[in-house]
């Protein structure tokens, strides 16, 4: 999934240009006359309905239109391509971007993603999903994405929802999160044309394996630019038929620092939904859920190993003494070994404890007894 | 119920909230699924409507529009109803209402209260009848009893955001992590069986206090 995504935000780019210059010569002054009316009617309403003054963490939820368009004017990220260094998420946009992902199946599903920026920070408060789902292969029509991404910001700032859109996110259902060469050309050209613009990879089949979101959030390097230090990025299992593309590719980009905020209504909602949740937590088994992809991850592994393997002889063969790379490969499938050998026994290891929760009856607690004495 | 429509609406609250629009009430359409009694809400959108004298026009335009690009995504899913945020159900709801049904024949209604008292999700839902009341047709909305339902993903989506503060503090191992999920699902259980068991216990004694 790519290459025909530049088309779209470009065309789309050049249009949002031509609308926001055309809008700018309606005269102000009934704009003007309006404002201060809805703000009288706001204000009487937050009299009568008593709201309470919002708290701090509700603050990054406020849109100021000047300043935003002064940051991006600034363009400090030309001047360092390292430029932003974190992201925060909105709980909103994290779970839309999670159901969405997770509803394209083993599909790949893709969809833009609204914000702001602050200083170092990309800020995501919202996201909508794109009629386009496929493989790197298989792609929608293009024309029908590019008309629905105009025609769904320009809906949503009829609303109030003032944010532009700021990255793209797509699903990579059970391989993780970095991005493919196809990704990358894609992100670089959007950074080239489309500044400010973040890449979301999100996982939703590992999602459920590990039991927290799967996501991450990257920005390319402009062509020819070399990081000044290799920074050791977490490893991660990458499936035998994707680590070349990975590999060739990795250096090109890195990962911000993700975080999620939510404002005080949402943390309260959440948590009363969180009041119905834990039923199901108590009720489900990730290894039944997830036995496809385990066992994926078990093929896989065993095909690593053999590569390993086989590796290992031929160094032997060769030389002892280049001692240069050891043993990478049987190194990174030991990770690997390691990765999905805790993910079965979480599984397990909840089994054990909805045991001894629910099954564990008086008799048997006797016998035990009994059998201590 | 999905949580995406929830949330949906709870920073739809923050943006009331917040954003200077000037616009007291907002409202939002709701989609998801029917089978025969059954509906399934999954997502929301916005609607945009017009003030026509201090009555609320839903701006039909703005409808279709929204009803075509969610058509485009998520094909399955259907225009069931509304949703606005408040107290209670009032008599404005039923003007809006009844313009909803323009829509769909048997709209639902859902009202959300950003500033709930008790710790239950502040969510109602309702539904419409006619009925004659003082020899006039209205309309009136009666309560209808819902439930939550969630999907793997989401709900680790969830417990991520609900907790996350809990988790921020040092570095815990791999395996520990895993399991605060359970934890805090058992922990849930346990204060449950302790009201239950309260309950159960105070009624005993005050049971032997009326006979005595």
């Amino acid at each position: 999934m790519g290459d025909f995504f530049f088309v779209l935000v470009v065309c789309f780019h050049r249009r949002m240009a031509a609308s926001s210059s055309s809008s700018s010569n309606v005269p102000s002054s009934s704009k003007m006359s309006e404002d201060s009316q809805s703000q009288i009617a706001q204000k009487t309403w937050i009299m009568e309905n008593n709201i309470e003054t919002l708290s701090a963490t509700d603050e990054i939820f406020k849109y100021d239109r000047k300043r935003q368009q002064d940051m991006i004017a600034a363009k400090p990220w030309e001047k360092d391509p390292h430029f932003f260094k974190d992201i925060k998420i909105s709980a909103l946009a994290l779970l839309k971007m999670v159901m969405h992902a997770r509803s394209g199946g083993t599909l790949e599903v893709m969809g833009l993603l609204l914000g702001k920026i602050d200083a170092n920070s990309m800020i995501v408060m919202d996201a909508f999903a794109l009629p386009v789902e496929g493989t790197e292969t298989r792609v929608n029509a293009q024309a029908q994405a590019y008309e629905y991404m105009t025609a769904y910001i320009e809906a949503a700032k009829e609303v109030g929802r003032l944010e532009n859109a700021i990255g793209w996110y797509h699903s990579h259902p059970g391989y993780g999160c970095w991005l493919s060469g196809i990704d990358v050309s894609t992100q670089m050209l959007n950074q080239n044309f489309q500044e400010p613009f973040v890449a979301i990879v999100i996982d939703p089949v590992r999602t459920i394996s590990a039991g927290k979101v799967c996501l991450g959030a990257f920005r390319t390097y402009p062509k020819g630019y070399k990081p000044a230090n290799e920074e050791p990025s977490e490893y991660q299992t990458i499936p035998l038929n994707k680590i070349e593309d990975f590999g060739v590719h990795c250096k090109q980009y890195y990962s911000l620092d993700v975080s999620y905020f939510k404002s005080s209504l949402d943390r309260r909602l959440l948590d009363s939904l969180w009041n119905k949740y834990w039923v199901n937590t108590l009720s489900s088994s990730s290894l039944l859920t997830n036995a496809d992809y385990l066992t994926g991850q078990m093929c896989d592994l065993s095909d690593k190993l053999e590569q390993a393997e086989s590796a290992l002889v031929r160094n032997f063969l060769i030389s002892e003494s280049q001692e240069r790379r050891p043993e990478t490969k049987l190194m990174k499938a030991t990770k690997d070994c390691c990765k999905t050998t805790i993910e079965c026994i979480h599984g397990l290891m909840a089994q054990m404890i909805k045991q001894q929760l629910f099954n564990h009856n008086m008799k048997q607690v006797d016998s035990e007894e009994m059998a201590m004495a | 119920m999905s949580t995406s429509a929830m949330t949906t609406s709870s920073s739809e609250v923050m943006d009331v909230d917040d954003v200077p629009t000037g616009k007291s009430v907002m409202a939002k359409g709701v989609t998801g699924t029917q089978v025969g009694r059954k509906l399934e809400i999954k997502n929301s959108f916005e609607l945009v409507y017009n003030m026509i004298e201090d009555e609320i026009i839903i701006n039909r335009d703005y409808y279709n529009m929204k009803e075509e690009q969610f058509k485009q995504v998520f094909c399955d899913l259907d225009f069931l109803g509304w949703y606005t945020t408040g107290d209670t159900a009032t008599e404005s709801d039923i003007k809006i209402h009844k313009q909803i049904c323009e829509i769909n024949e048997s709209p639902i209604f859902l009202k959300l209260n950003p500033h709930p008292i008790h710790s239950n999700l502040p969510v109602c839902v309702y539904e419409s009848i006619i009925d004659i009341v003082s020899g006039e047709a209205t309309m009136l909305f009666i309560e209808l009893p819902y439930t939550i339902i969630t999907e793997e993903a989401e709900r680790m989506g969830v417990d991520h955001v609900a907790r996350m503060a809990n988790n921020d503090s040092g570095e815990s191992s791999l395996v520990a992590e895993h399991l605060t999920a359970q934890y805090n699902a058992i922990k849930m259980l346990h204060v449950r069986v302790k009201i239950l068991l309260d309950y159960l216990e105070r009624s005993r004694s005050w049971d032997t206090a009326c006979q005595s």
